[in-house]
């Protein structure tokens, strides 16, 4: 009899479990249905499942300049995650192994950069760029993505270094090898798999921003988060839901796919993070 | 350890992975930022910064004198601290629940509730905000209206109506950062040796007893991670209440960043929008500090692992 109550428990849980999966996929599935919806159907409330797909939103979406914004999308985000990495693991490998003078209060200093307000940080990058012709460039932007890439990419990998023992290291440092050689032969393998997690993290943040690109991009290099306002704010056409729909879509469904395929460095760097 | 010889080698290489990242932080970002914190105390307009001069803490205290600054500052608080605690106790709640285990038997589903419970964090803010202020909220289709006219009430209008527009955003952001903390408490739980609950069955201990002198407890350095993390997110905050209400109606939802954003973009007050910008800086610290200070007394004494 009590042990009837626990599993009962049990599955209650289970149910409460699979309910709030069901809540927090709402978003997903609602936005990708939608996107194929007529205007006429998109009307609907309640919304049906049963309907027949159109095209028209993608058709929309593509005279609004949707290639453009994801061209500049993946190049942002692409080029900022590289830059973020080619600086950050170098950086992160220093401070965590070769320990320079002050590397605790470099460290400090970067956790520092993690945590600042992004206004504080893009407004006098802004001013910076103006006057040096930057604003409105793939280039600034993929500098001024690095506020938000840099200090997330030193931090992470830094702490994947920091927990790898000392001792893989003595048979090489015995057989001669420099600190370059055990670097690049024996601690960047080893991390290889936290370092996938890390470069997934900095582009799923790089490829979500609003903000900067809000700030920086004028016309030439709107990414997809920048695109997609422009059918909240058409005030004389009124609010376009299946547009925003379709737009949603092509923003999510690239970034969700990568995520997916490696969930596993993923689940594993917020454990660790 | 460091008898090793230290070639001249290992020297270049060094300084090469330490300096070369360095000059790039003190370009990009230190430089800049500590450059905003000197135009703090001027009155620097993007418009005519050339006849920009020094007014020592002129704008802090403009700042600080404006009443519309403290309505801002309070938007910003009750939107910090309802999103720290709802998504969390949420996230808190769902990772004991996902570690449930009677008699040797668990919860079913595990790995695709750890991986799909990701989407909503992966999905861009952006795109959620602008979603489900249409699809959810919004008068004509959205479909919270309509289960509350369901139920026969006169449903509100939650872009109108002063009271309820700080509701949108906060519960959207519990929508899609609630895994977040999930995740991280998830991990923290199945870390916890199962000896310390098996002393607990023998005393005889109720869930809730075992919940609180366990494994909350054990879950300190979690907390403080996802506490800071999530305190700092909601201080920030930008691109959900930008693409969900913009600010408004009135100043009902306007947070310290949108309020920053505002004052430079529309009208280029570069000291003021510096100064809001180090009080935010500042107060996100010093609010860090006492989260941390916090979860470092108590019972367990626990190191907090940066």
């Amino acid at each position: 009899m009590f042990l009837k109550k626990k599993y009962l428990l049990l599955y209650i849980a289970n149910i409460i479990l699979f309910l709030t999966l069901i809540i927090a996929l709402i978003p997903l599935v609602w936005l990708i249905q939608s996107s194929f919806k007529s205007t006429d159907e998109i009307m609907k409330v309640p919304p049906s499942f049963i309907f027949e797909p159109s095209l028209e939103n993608y058709r929309t979406i593509l005279d609004n300049g949707i290639v453009d914004n994801l061209k500049n999308t993946i190049i942002i985000a692409g080029f900022s995650t590289l830059i973020s990495l080619l600086i950050g693991i170098p950086a992160a490998y220093s401070l965590s192994r070769l320990k320079p003078k002050g590397y605790k209060i470099i460290s400090l200093v970067i956790l520092g950069l993690r945590f600042i307000p992004l206004v504080a940080l893009t407004f006098p990058l802004f001013i910076i760029f103006a006057n040096s012709g930057l604003v409105d460039t793939e280039f600034g932007l993929i500098i001024a993505y690095q506020i938000i890439c840099l200090p997330l990419s030193i931090w992470l990998t830094k702490g994947f270094f920091d927990k790898i023992p000392p001792s893989v290291e003595e048979a090489a440092r015995i057989d001669g090898c420099s600190d370059m050689q055990i670097f690049w032969h024996i601690n960047l393998p080893i991390a290889k798999g936290p370092i996938i997690a890390v470069t997934l993290l900095v582009l799923i943040a790089a490829w979500n921003n609003l903000f900067i690109a809000n700030v920086l991009a004028r016309g030439n290099v709107k990414p997809l988060t920048v695109g997609m306002q422009q059918f909240l704010q058409s005030e004389f056409e009124g609010v376009q839901y299946g547009a925003i729909s379709a737009w949603g879509t092509v923003t999510t469904i690239p970034i969700i796919t990568i995520a997916l395929i490696f969930n596993k460095y993923l689940i594993k760097a917020f454990a660790n993070s | 350890m460091e008898s090793v010889n230290k070639t001249t080698k290992d020297k270049i290489f060094k300084w090469i992975i330490t300096l070369l990242p360095l000059v790039f932080i003190v370009a990009v970002l230190l430089g800049p930022l500590i450059w905003s914190f000197t135009k703090s105390f001027t009155d620097y307009s993007m418009y005519r910064p050339e006849q920009s001069k020094f007014i020592g803490l002129g704008n802090y205290i403009d700042m600080l004198q404006s009443s519309r600054f403290w309505k801002i500052l309070s938007v910003s608080f009750i939107f910090t601290v309802v999103t720290i605690v709802l998504p969390n106790v949420i996230a808190v709640f769902l990772a004991n629940l996902i570690n449930m285990r009677v008699m040797g038997k668990t919860i079913k589903g595990k790995t695709i509730l750890r991986v799909f419970f990701l989407i909503p964090m992966i999905m861009s803010e952006t795109v959620v905000g602008a979603f489900t202020r249409v699809f959810l909220w919004s008068g004509d289709i959205g479909i919270i209206n309509f289960l509350i006219e369901k139920m026969g009430i006169n449903p509100p209008n939650w872009f109108i109506d002063e009271k309820l527009a700080l509701v949108v955003p906060i519960l959207t952001y519990t929508l899609i950062y609630f895994s977040f903390g999930f995740i991280i408490f998830d991990a923290g739980i199945r870390n916890i040796p199962g000896s310390f609950y098996e002393t607990a069955l023998v005393e005889g201990a109720t869930p809730l007893t075992k919940f609180f002198k366990i494994t909350l407890p054990c879950l300190k350095p979690q907390l403080a991670i996802v506490l800071i993390i999530t305190l700092t997110r909601s201080w920030r905050q930008y691109d959900l209440i930008w693409i969900m209400t913009r600010g408004g109606p009135g100043l009902s939802t306007q947070v310290l960043s949108l309020r920053t954003y505002l004052s430079f973009m529309r009208y280029g007050e570069f000291g003021y929008a510096s100064a809001l910008s180090w009080f935010m800086i500042i107060s996100l610290a010093l609010m860090s500090l006492g989260i941390l200070l916090s979860l470092q007394r108590g019972s367990f004494s626990y190191t907090i692992e940066k």
